[in-house]
This record gives structure tokens, sequence and C-alpha cells, in this order.
């Protein structure tokens, strides 16, 4: 020990300085002798994703599909479970007919049936009201490919569903909407539900990484992962009632554990860098280096991680939906739809409009999720492109 | 090695063996017992349900279910197929979840690697944006949407049957039949399968084509299509060969939907119908299959990875970071 450390030893006892000796400073601009305005991260970020078209065009059609879900059925004349008219046979099964795109062929509201010579005319179509658009031969039958102007048919040229009406006569673009609205909120739920319980039980592990407690709870997490999450919802489905968030927290279930083990890995390699030494070194508390420090650094990831949380959920919940474990019919997501039409349409061709429509609306939404997913990742960190 | 893969299974069985007691006290905690039905008198269930030995208290059960499982005997159906070994039960299933499941995994494969290949020696052509859209649409578009896609398809097109047709002669339906029947599963199926393996194949592809050795081939004087053939291709195909394993695992407990859809009497149809019924036991062995299955293919992947990369196994098994 040199003198001069002695003296130092004199003037202050080292070992335990008063607390009220340090204050917390915040680094600013001038003290770097920067010329120019720095970039923060986020902004250089945001640079970098508003650059990708792809992710742009993907947020603009989220943000169209966000406001369409939850200002369509508020505008809409028709109710999620009412029928649109007391007449519901007469409206059950319209093609989807829109104002301005009819002129053009498309949702023309018309409907290609098939018909041999003799059934044909026994419905007594006006002339005006159909069209034979070809023919076919099935089992030595020939068949007639008939275009039906359903609207004009059944006298309600003046009214227009703009994604038709299902076979209970309920109106699809009312259903459509507000279950996207319903298949969003669950993503999101389970991917909140997701990232706090990956981040909070990573960041332990990770931040205590090597001692005991890692040691259990990675034991626990390698027994959870064993579990196919498959099994998983099934067990839970003999639990779950019903409903959005138990439906999103049995998702998030099976999703936390690739949060909890990225963050943990994230933590593990961060822990050990200098400026978490230099905070420690400083005296900061543990909780002040794990929320000033470490979960700072890992907030990119975590971004990155719900953006393809919402999407994994969204499809889950389909999933679920099809093999019958879903919502109740009072509260449709898109995949309860989607199976309502597979089970009523029977896969006809006539009607597949009534499935094709909530599937486009469901496949955007994932695929536009997912690409702003893979731009975000790309935006925010560059080091993990093409993983 | 040798100590590090026994340090492996003896992990594996604790975690199975953990698996199968939180299965085992979730499902007796359940609400309702195989008996729970209108039509059944409170005096009869409860004769049930001690003939099953349903009565005992949870632990013994447990005790006499554990003992059970040592001998192999994963107990007995009691509704779905009275008093049938669920051992049994469950081969028939898995064997036809397993072989539609190897099938879309071999052919989505060899599509996906061709697809993969084409992209990384054409990047930012035509087939490389194609590679890309399919594996976009592979993770976007739910696997029941493109199982009615291929069925709406084949509307226009009847040429293979929609359900599922089990080879019987005593039922006239020869195997030609059950493969003709198995064409629209393993297409919905294999799907996933192009999109995930074309995507690795071209990044590893990529990835191989930037490092040293392939240049010293160049510098050889090797030409194109000897270089691919002979250097690139195989070495991009180790990483690819890895990822098979949990694939098929992945293909396996996944063809939920397929089979709902095409009506395939598999595993997964099996499970969702003794949950249903509350066959305990047929539900417990299913799961344990599931997970088996899972753990096993985890140990075998970082098995193989330990001999590709001895690295790893010095710090001991990569899966804990």
């Amino acid at each position: 020990m040199t003198n001069h450390d002695k003296n130092l030893n004199q003037a202050f006892d080292v070992e335990n300085l008063p607390k009220d000796l340090f204050t917390f400073e915040k680094a600013t601009d001038d003290a770097e002798g920067l010329t120019t305005k720095p970039i923060s991260f986020w902004q250089d970020s945001m640079r970098r994703l508003f650059k990708n078209y792809v992710a742009v065009v993907s947020l603009l059609i989220i943000v169209v599909l966000f406001l369409t879900a939850i200002i369509a059925p508020m505008l809409s004349n028709y109710t999620l479970t009412g029928r649109v008219n007391q007449d519901y046979y007469k409206f059950a099964q319209l093609p989807p007919r829109v104002p301005v795109l009819e002129h053009f062929g498309l949702f023309d509201g018309t409907l290609i049936k098939e018909f041999t010579q003799g059934s044909l005319d026994e419905v007594g179509y006006a002339s005006d009201e159909y069209k034979i658009v070809g023919t076919f031969t099935r089992n030595r039958i020939e068949y007639l490919k008939v275009k039906e102007y359903t609207y004009k048919y059944l006298d309600i040229e003046d009214r227009y569903f703009i994604f038709g009406t299902d076979i209970l006569s309920r109106d699809i673009w009312t259903r459509v909407w507000y279950g996207t609205s319903i298949s969003l909120l669950i993503g999101v739920y389970a991917a909140i539900i997701d990232v706090l319980i990956g981040v909070i039980y990573g960041g332990i592990a990770g931040y205590f990484g090597g001692t005991k407690i890692d040691d259990v709870m990675m034991r626990i997490l390698e027994v959870l992962y064993g579990i196919p999450s498959i099994v998983i919802l099934f067990v839970l489905f003999m639990f779950l009632t019903p409903g959005i968030v138990p439906i999103a927290i049995a998702i998030a279930l099976t999703g936390w554990i690739g949060v909890a083990r990225m963050i943990r890995a994230q933590f593990l390699k961060l822990r050990d860098q200098e400026f978490v030494l230099a905070a420690r070194t400083l005296g900061a508390s543990d909780t002040r280096i794990i929320m000033k420090h470490l979960i700072p650094n890992v907030v990119a990831q975590i971004i990155v991680m719900a953006s393809f949380s919402i999407p994994s959920a969204i499809f889950y919940e389909a999933f679920l939906a099809f093999i019958g474990i879903g919502l109740d019919l009072s509260k449709p997501s898109l995949g309860v739809l989607i199976n309502d039409a597979i089970s009523s349409t029977q896969g006809a061709m006539t009607y597949v409009y009534q499935l094709v429509l909530p599937s486009l609306v469901l496949s955007t939404l994932m695929l536009s999720i997912n690409l702003l997913g893979n731009g975000l990742r790309d935006a925010l960190d560059p080091r993990m492109r093409n993983n | 090695m040798t100590r590090y893969i026994g340090r492996r299974v003896l992990q594996m069985l604790m975690t199975l063996f953990l698996i199968m007691t939180i299965l085992f006290i979730l499902l007796k905690v359940t609400p309702g017992s195989p008996f729970t039905n209108p039509r059944i008198s409170a005096e009869t269930r409860a004769m049930l349900e001690m003939k099953y030995g349903l009565d005992k208290p949870i632990l013994v059960q447990y005790v006499i279910y554990l003992g059970g499982l040592l001998r192999f005997d994963f107990g007995e159906s009691i509704i779905i197929i009275k008093n049938y070994p669920v051992t049994k039960m469950i081969f028939e299933p898995l064997a036809i979840t397993a072989r539609l499941g190897l099938i879309a995994l071999l052919i989505g494969s060899a599509i996906g690697i061709f697809l993969g290949a084409l992209a990384a020696l054409n990047r930012n052509k035509f087939w490389d944006h194609f590679n890309t859209i399919i594996a976009v649409i592979g993770v976007s578009v739910p696997s029941f949407v493109i199982a009615t896609i291929l069925l709406l398809l084949r509307k226009q097109f009847p040429i293979v049957p929609i359900i599922f047709n089990k080879a019987d002669p005593a039922k006239g339906i020869s195997l030609l039949d059950e493969i003709r029947s198995m064409t629209l599963p393993i297409l919905s199926l294999s799907f996933g399968v192009i999109a995930t393996i074309s995507r690795y194949m071209r990044t590893e592809l990529v990835e191989v084509y930037n490092s040293d050795f392939i240049l010293l081939a160049r510098a050889k004087g090797l030409n194109r299509t000897q270089v691919f053939t002979k250097h690139a291709f195989r070495n991009a195909l180790i990483p690819i060969i890895t990822v098979m394993g949990p694939m098929l695992v992945a293909l396996i407990t996944g063809s939920t939907v397929v089979e709902r859809f095409f009506g395939v009497p598999g595993l997964a149809l099996l499970t969702i119908k003794s949950i249903n019924v509350k066959d305990t036991f047929v539900t417990l062995g299913a799961e344990l299959l599931y997970s088996a299955m899972f753990v096993m293919t985890m140990l075998f992947v970082d098995i193989a990875y330990g001999f590709i990369d001895p690295r790893i196994r010095l710090v001991g098994g990569g899966k804990n970071d």
C-alpha cells in the first residue's frame, strides 16, 4: 500500500462510506464532446425499420385490420348473433355483394350452383336471374354449372351484405371483424402473459446463474419443456371454462418457456460485462442493476419475442377452436368462425366464401404480424438476422 | 462421452417420471369420473369405481400405476374398449400417425432441400423470393386452412379419396386404397416441413458458401457442380438432419388437425376421445407416449450435437443456454 492510499484510508472509512456522498449522475452529450446530435438506439432502430418496406406495409395492414376490427362492428346494422331479417330462410347463405365492386364482376352477389337440366327447370328462374356458365359430367349424369344472381332472384336487390350471410342468416362482415378483435385480444393477452412470466423467471435464473437457485429453476424448466405443448393443452382443456382470458393463459403457459430461456441466456451474458461490474462497484443494488442495466438491454429481444408470440397465440387459439376446445359461440374468434364454416358448408364449393373470407383475414393478420416481427428483429437486433 | 450420455439418460428418466407424476395428479383431480353419467345410478357407480380401484386414495392408485409401469403395463381402458390394455390400444393409432408423419417428413424434406438449395444458388432472384414466400406462408397460414384448400382443390380434381381408409382385406380395402387415401393428409402435413426445411437449407447453404473451404475448393480448380455436390451440399445437410428428428416428433404430436380433418384414426383423435369420456389411463398413456417421444428426441439431438461439436460435451449439455 502506498502512502497515498494510506492517507485516503485515514480520511475516509472506505468500508462504511455514507450513502449521501454519492448521487447518480446522468451522462450528458457535451460531456462526450460530440459535435452532432447523437441518435438514440430507438431512433436508429426505427429508422432501420421504416427503410424496410415489407415491414412498413405489414404495419399499415395491421393498423387497417385493427381499426376495421374496432369500427366495423360498431357501424354495422347487424349484430353478432342476430339474424339479418325476420325472413331468415330467404336471407340465409347470401353471397357477398359490395356496392361499387359488383359492376366489375367481383362480389357481385352471385352463386355458382350445380343443376341437372330437370332440377334447373324446377327452380323456375326468370331469364335474367341465371346464366349457364358450363357443363360437366359426373357419374354419367350431365350437370349444368349455373351462375345464380341470388339477390335478383330473391328480390332483395336493394340490400348489400359485404361478406354475405351464413347458414343462420347472420351477417358475416360483422362476425368476421368481431372475431378479428377477439383473436387479436387473445394474441395480445397471451403475449403479455408470456413475456411477463418469461422475463421474471428467466431474469431471476439468469441473474443468479450458476448458483443453486438457477440450477433448480432450470431443472423445473427442463421438465416443463419436456412436456409437449399438445399435452399441456389437452390437460388444460379439462379444467378450462371457455373464455378469452382462460384461453390466453392456456396458450401462454406453453409459450413462456422460450422467453424465459432466451432472457436467462441474455442475462448470463450481460451479467458478466464491465458495465454491470461498474454499477455494482458503485454500490448499485441487485434490483437496480436488473431494472436499470439488464432489462433495458434485452427490451429489443423482448419486443421481438412478443411480436412473434402474438401470431402464434392467434394460431393456437384457432387450432384449439378447430379441435373443439376453443371459445364458446357467444364470443367467436376467427378460428371459431372458420371451424363453424367448415362444418356448416361441408366443403361445398357454392358457399365457400363463408370459409374463405375469415381464413383470408386470419392469414393476412398472421402474415403481416410475422413480417412485422421479422422487420422488428432486423431493425432492433441486426445480429439476429437469418436465425 | 459415455458419462455424458449416461447423465443425460438419467436426467431424461427423471424428467419423464416427473411428467408422469404431474399428469397423474392433474388427471385425478379433474372433476368427474368415467362413470359420471345420468344413466348410471350412484350405487352402480360406486361398485364400478371399486372394481377399477378408483375409490382408493390417489396415492395408492399412483403406487399401483407406478408398479404397472415398471412391468410396462399402462393400465386398462375402461370406456373406449372395456378392459383392453392401453399398450395395445395405443399401438395401432401410433403406427398410423407415425407412418403419416414419416412419409410427410421424407417428402417434405426432399422438396424443402431442393427448394432451399435452389434459393441459395439463386440469391435475390425469383427462386429465393419464392422460397421466402413459401416460408412465410408456412408460418402464417394455419394448417386447417391449408387442409381446406387441399380439400377444395380435390373437389375440382377428384383423383384421391378424402377420408382415410385403413387397409383391410376383409372389407375389400387394399393397401393401394390406403396409400391413395393418405395423399391429402400427407400433403397437408408436409407443407410445414417444406417451409421450415427450405428456410434452413437456404441459410445453411449460404453460410457454407461463405466459408473458406469452398474458396479453397474453387481455387483448386473444381467446377461449380463439383463444389456443390462434393463440398457445399454435404456440409449444409448436417444441420438439416439434426432438425429432422424433432420435426418428426412435431409432426406426430401436431397431427391433430389433419387427423380430425381427414378422419385418420390416429393417436391425437384417440387422446381427444379419451379425454372426452374420461378414460383416464388411455389419456395418461397417450400423453406419456407424446412426452417420451419428445424428451427422447431432444436427448438424441443433444447427443448427436455432442458428436458433431465436441465443445458441447465439455460444458455438459447445450440445452441450458
